[in-house]
């Protein structure tokens, strides 16, 4: 499904899941500010509500060759990157609208998990405390969570595109922690075979 | 240069390049991320513009339109209840004929309480005497808030003028924008220009009581002003795409997609315009011979450019993100009060946020293009993207 990325792609639909404080609009954004610096179309945007630290939040991101001129939020998502693997017991929107064949699932899990799509984990969490990576007691796994979404994506969005987002985003050591956590999950995520 | 920015981040970019003197905003959301990245470019001595800490929406238009009057160029941003508390003062300000540019991120009004977008509050503001534009994109937000400042501040029109975007549509979405360089800006907007200065030194007495006559004709000069920019956005327009950015068409006041060659027309404006281009590319591909007219001035209200894009259709649907309860949408009465044909409907949609994209826009073409054919393609409907329970005639004894 990926390899086809480079030569046909219209439209790349990928949706964010996480809970309010974890940084998921921000890694929406910061995904699309990565494609950007490629010359690629993209709009990322969150649900609109009022957030709230803790409660289920999802984030939208497109990436298109051509200009995109929806807006309404994604429901048949190519894939689902989910920062918080309780969330798969709690709500069945992380798993909304995927297609069961081509669908794909990113989840911040140290164990593989059984799901009726093209499934990957990285340990997220386990990356972020690591390094360090902690803010009020808080692993920071959001854009940890990209470095194993761009191995994924067959670096489409390129791992340099990335950290230079990061760069603009976050300065010191915060960005250099980042983006030791971007390579690690780059490295680090597993799932089926072929494509990792 | 190409940027991946938010509509927020877009229009402060804009107030940057438009070399604004004072800004003074009241925060509430959609817009409050314009004010924070004001501040973020003050704070970083990007821009070297005043801004005002106020106490609320009527505040923040008084002291803008005090910055003004002293002869400077001012923005300030609302939206929702924050427009409405300001509403005495957005009146007030057309009338002083003094250039104003203010950005409205639309937002439903409670009560009950709605964060969610729709246009209600910016059709609000349609006889107050600003002009009104209403972006569908980002980058058209960046676009007509340069304009603005020029169009405000050109001799032949010296009004206010406001533009709309959708709230948390394009506020909020980080989005490919293109960003022109201050020489760009600077070849196209020159010094500010204004009717007149109040200088502390030489008081003068202002806005104080007018006789009936003398009042009704300065009315009706600002009514004539408006009808007359019609022009002048035209000229900026081609100005803009020539020497700033060819990006989007700016060449007339509101835009048309598949229209020419359609039997049958729709009608909106704002973001959902995309949505709905592509439920057309749908509809067309299965033969249904469909077009888009989007409207970006609401004031002034292009007649000649509504007339000529419907004037040969069969039917024509006007979609409404507001209402005029008890009545029909602002932007229906609008249309149906230029061009008279046997077939005009109205669907109320949208509102409080409740999510309209392409395959809604699909399901309410299809319907309309099924009713036109049969020739009843017209009234009021108010459109739900699933079912819904019926909405009950409601009283205040059933409350209790």
């Amino acid at each position: 499904m990926f390899n086809k990325l480079h030569s046909g792609l219209l439209l790349l639909q990928i949706r964010f899941h996480g809970r309010g404080g974890q940084g998921v609009v921000t890694a929406s954004h910061l995904l699309a500010e990565a494609a950007g610096y490629q010359g690629l179309y993209t709009v990322a945007f969150p649900i609109y509500g009022a957030e709230r630290r803790g409660a289920e939040i999802e984030a939208y991101c497109r990436i298109s060759e051509t200009p995109i001129r929806v807006t309404s939020p994604i429901e048949k998502p190519d894939m689902s990157v989910i920062l918080d693997h309780t969330l798969l017991e709690v709500s069945k929107n992380p798993l909304r609208g995927l297609d069961k064949g081509n669908g794909t699932v990113l989840v911040n899990s140290k164990k593989p998990l059984n799901l009726d799509y093209k499934t990957y984990y990285v340990d997220a969490t386990g990356i972020a405390i690591s390094i360090g990576l902690v803010k009020s007691g808080w692993p920071l796994v959001n854009v940890v969570m990209l470095g194993a979404l761009i191995r994924v994506l067959n670096d489409y969005v390129k791992l340099d595109s990335l950290k230079k987002a990061i760069h603009e985003e976050f300065s010191g050591n915060i960005a250099e922690l980042n983006i030791k956590g971007v390579e690690m999950a780059y490295k680090g995520v597993s799932g089926v075979l072929q494509y990792a | 240069m190409m940027r991946i920015l938010t509509g927020n981040e877009a229009i402060a970019q804009a107030v940057k390049l438009s070399k604004v003197k004072v800004s003074a905003i009241y925060p509430i959301t959609p817009q409050t991320g314009i004010i924070e990245e004001l501040a973020r470019l003050k704070s970083e001595g990007e821009i070297d513009a005043e801004i005002i800490r106020v106490e609320s929406e009527h505040s923040a238009m008084a002291a803008t339109l005090g910055a003004a009057l002293a002869g400077v160029r001012v923005f300030t941003a609302t939206g929702s209840q924050g427009l409405f508390y300001m509403h005495e003062m957005v009146w007030w300000t057309a009338g002083t004929r003094i250039p104003v540019v203010m950005v409205v991120g639309s937002r439903a009004l409670g009560p009950p309480w709605n964060l969610w977008n729709e246009h209600t509050d910016f059709m609000n503001e349609r006889d107050s005497g600003w002009l009104m534009a209403y972006a569908s994109t980002p980058q058209e937000a960046f676009d007509l808030v340069v304009q603005a400042f020029r169009i405000s501040e050109d001799d032949r029109v010296f009004l206010p003028m406001m533009v709309g975007m959708d709230g948390f549509i394009l506020s909020h979405s980080k989005t490919n924008v293109y960003l022109p360089t201050q020489e760009e800006v600077d070849s196209f907007l020159p010094p500010r220009r204004q009717p007149y200065i109040i200088d502390p030194q030489e008081a003068v007495g202002m806005g104080n009581i007018f006789p009936p006559l003398e009042y009704m004709k300065l009315r009706q000069s600002i009514d004539s002003s408006i009808k007359s920019s019609v022009e002048v956005i035209k000229e900026v327009g081609i100005e803009y795409n020539k020497k700033v950015s060819p990006i989007i068409n700016y060449s007339t006041l509101n835009t048309t997609y598949r229209l020419e060659d359609a039997d049958y027309a729709v009608v909106l404006m704002g973001a959902w315009a995309g949505d709905a281009m592509e439920a057309i590319d749908e509809l067309r591909r299965k033969g249904i011979n469909i077009g888009l007219l989007r409207i970006r001035y609401v004031r002034p209200w292009a007649d000649d450019e509504v007339i000529s894009a419907l004037k040969d259709k069969k039917a024509v649907l006007v979609v409404d993100r507001a209402a005029s309860l008890g009545r029909a949408g602002p932007l229906y009465m609008e249309v149906a009060s230029t061009t008279h044909l046997d077939q005009m409907e109205n669907v109320i949609t949208g509102i409080g946020g409740v999510s309209i994209g392409k395959e809604e826009f699909i399901k309410m073409f299809s319907e309309f293009v099924e009713e036109a054919k049969r020739g009843k393609a017209n009234g009021v409907k108010w459109f739900y993207p699933q079912e819904v329970e019926k909405v009950e005639l409601r009283v205040p004894k059933d409350l209790e």
